[in-house]
């Protein structure tokens, strides 16, 4: 197998509250593949989107490594962990954030903005994803004028369209009934299998983490169970 | 894309860039449309009275300044030492040195005239005042002061040895007296005694209340025959060109002879000058507290605007986004903000210029201050392009702390909260 896209090494985070120490991880031990498709499954306070926050370079590890696509996290500055996130990798939150002002094309094509694509190649990549994400007829719509499901194929297709290698969601499917989640998780399979794009996903729905292929428990702050 | 050609690419990135903060700023702008329309209302008021104000202060002061210079000051007056501190018959001047009229002969002087200035006592068959009695030269006061164009009654004074008196309408009413009537002028003679005459009143004049009531005119000769004074004068009053003239002109007047006493029209009415230099400090107070109530306003609803898509900036964030692009998507909301508003303010200002530049009037407290009864405001561009740069740099100033406080302290984590 190729070396792993993720690689989480002994890796604790301890958040100060007051005067309590909270672990929210506890010695991380973590290696992921490109093209892989998992779950990060756990009770609410179990830790998965903080593993999540520290794959994804929102937030800082308080001990261990990180390592994304062969770049190690604890060496980057904030600039430097933003140009990761624009580069490499695509968020899915539960909550969808779009941005209200701008059209689904325009939250599509926001990234690529950011990557400096040039406007015709952005019109031409965004009605492409839009398209594949069974939307392509909205793309003019804002976010209020659509439903959540809707919304959330906006953000998947966002969070693909700069080709990122790895896309990671955050209880993609919390604010769905189950026949939309079911749709997203299929779709979001179909693009894992045709980009090999690397999807982790934390959840506690029993629907999302049944549809992963790999699945990841993750309790008490640490990884309780890898199957 | 790797990191390293990310940062290559950067500057062909900010253009694009630009292209994606500028439309991103401008829809932010309206997406609280009564907030944002509320604070460049506050902004549109405060720019625009800024012009008006400026515009109207400005006329004030320039109208203030050509009335006191046209009421006998002039643009300066030559006097004997002393006399302005006891104006009477003992301080004359008895010739004006050679050095100093050819100055006065000079192209820059655009008006002279000889005064003869003591205090008497007027005096009619029912009713008698204290007044300053003038001796003028009809003829060279014209352009110089009021009284020529002031009479309303009557005639103006038609020679130098003119035997008739010119009284204001208030002194006429108060010594129950009017034009044809002769009233007695008493004054102290140079050899000390008491010296009157009869005048036949020929003119009545209107003016600022002080002047209607205490001054009245004679011929320059009268006045010097009622005195005894032969030629002698009490005072010359000149006027240049120009107002910018001034300073110089009586600066070289008085290297040439310091035997007589040569001041400028601000130093010979100090209270207007006091006002106005009053009037030009009430200005620059007004656009203070104008921009310090617009700033808390800008402030606020920037600080507003900021805290309530706190969880939009960490998903910019999130999203790769820079400090320094959210830092400027900020700023320029603002300065979208104060550029609509300050441009309309200005705009509304100068309309409500012009639509005054035909005159004012005041009313007549306004002579009660010595000020102009009517004024004329004119727009002073360099004024409004001058609030129009300072009121868009202050205001992009004072959105500088909460675009600081959006792109220093919001946690790229906020996003994530809620879902934990």
């Amino acid at each position: 197998m190729d070396k792993p896209i993720v690689i989480c090494k002994d890796v604790w985070k301890i958040y100060q509250q007051g005067e309590v120490k909270v672990e929210a991880l506890r010695g991380v031990d973590l290696d992921i593949f490109q093209g892989e498709f998992v779950s990060l499954a756990g009770a609410s306070g179990s830790g998965k989107t903080t593993l999540l926050n520290m794959i994804g370079g929102l937030d800082s590890v308080s001990s261990g490594y990180v390592e994304v696509d062969g770049d190690d996290l604890s060496g980057m500055n904030k600039n430097g962990l933003a140009d990761l996130r624009l580069s490499k990798i695509g968020f899915v939150f539960q909550a969808y954030n779009l941005i209200p002002v701008l059209t689904a094309y325009e939250n599509v094509e926001f990234i690529m903005q950011l990557q400096g694509v040039p406007a015709e190649r952005r019109r031409e990549l965004s009605h492409e994803i839009l398209g594949r994400v069974g939307i392509a007829d909205m793309g003019e719509r804002k976010p209020a004028e659509l439903s959540g499901g809707q919304q959330q194929r906006v953000a998947v297709a966002r969070a693909l369209v700069s080709n990122p290698s790895i896309i990671l969601a955050d209880e993609p499917t919390a604010n769905l009934d189950s026949k939309t989640s079911e749709s997203l998780l299929e779709l979001m399979a179909e693009l894992n299998q045709e980009s090999q794009t690397t999807f982790i996903v934390a959840t506690h729905d029993p629907q999302v983490i049944e549809f992963t292929k790999r699945k990841i428990l993750i309790s008490d702050g640490k990884v309780a169970q890898d199957c | 894309m790797s990191a390293q050609q990310l940062n290559q690419n950067s500057q062909s990135r900010f253009g694009r860039s630009m292209s994606l903060i500028l439309p991103l700023a401008w829809r932010n702008l309206w997406r609280n449309k009564r907030r944002s329309l509320l604070t460049m209302l506050a902004i549109f008021v405060a720019v625009m009275s800024m012009v008006v104000l400026g515009a109207f202060m400005r006329a004030w002061s320039s109208a203030t300044i050509v009335e006191t210079i046209n009421n006998l000051t002039g643009h300066g007056q030559i006097h004997a030492l002393q006399y302005l501190d006891d104006p009477n018959i003992d301080y004359r001047i008895k010739a004006i040195p050679g050095s100093i009229a050819n100055h006065l002969n000079s192209a820059e002087v655009t008006h002279r005239a000889d005064r003869v200035r003591v205090p008497a006592m007027i005096r009619s068959e029912r009713e008698n005042s204290p007044v300053e009695l003038l001796g003028i030269q009809p003829a060279q006061e014209k352009g110089l002061s009021f009284i020529s164009e002031a009479i309303i009654d009557g005639r103006y004074l038609e020679s130098n040895a003119d035997k008739g008196i010119i009284l204001g309408k208030k002194l006429a009413d108060r010594l129950q007296t009017k034009l044809g009537r002769r009233v007695v002028l008493m004054s102290q003679h140079q050899d000390g005694s008491i010296s009157e005459r009869g005048y036949r009143v020929v003119g009545i004049f209107t003016s600022q209340p002080g002047i209607e009531k205490f001054n009245v005119f004679i011929s320059i000769q009268s006045a010097q025959a009622l005195l005894g004074i032969g030629s002698d004068i009490s005072e010359v009053t000149f006027k240049l060109q120009s107002r910018e003239q001034i300073a110089g002109f009586v600066q070289r007047l008085r290297n040439e002879n310091s035997e007589l006493d040569i001041q400028a029209w601000d130093e010979l009415q100090p209270f207007t000058k006091a006002m106005i230099e009053m009037s030009d400090g009430s200005i620059l107070i007004w656009i203070l507290v104008s921009f310090t109530v617009v700033s808390f306003g800008l402030i606020n609803t920037l600080l507003m605007a900021v805290f309530e898509r706190m969880r939009e900036f960490g998903l910019f964030q999130a999203l790769g986004m820079k400090t320094r692009w959210l830092l400027l998507q900020i700023l320029f909301e603002s300065t979208f903000m104060m550029a609509v508003a300050t441009a309309a303010g200005l705009i509304a200002g100068i309309l409500i210029v012009i639509a005054f530049e035909g005159g004012l009037d005041l009313g007549v407290g306004a002579s009660y201050f010595g000020a102009a009864q009517v004024v004329y405001p004119e727009l002073d561009w360099s004024e409004v392009s001058y609030i129009g740069v300072l009121v868009m740099f202050l205001g992009v100033l004072a959105s500088l702390y909460p675009a600081i406080k959006a792109a220093r302290n919001v946690p790229v984590d906020v996003l994530s909260r809620a879902t934990n």
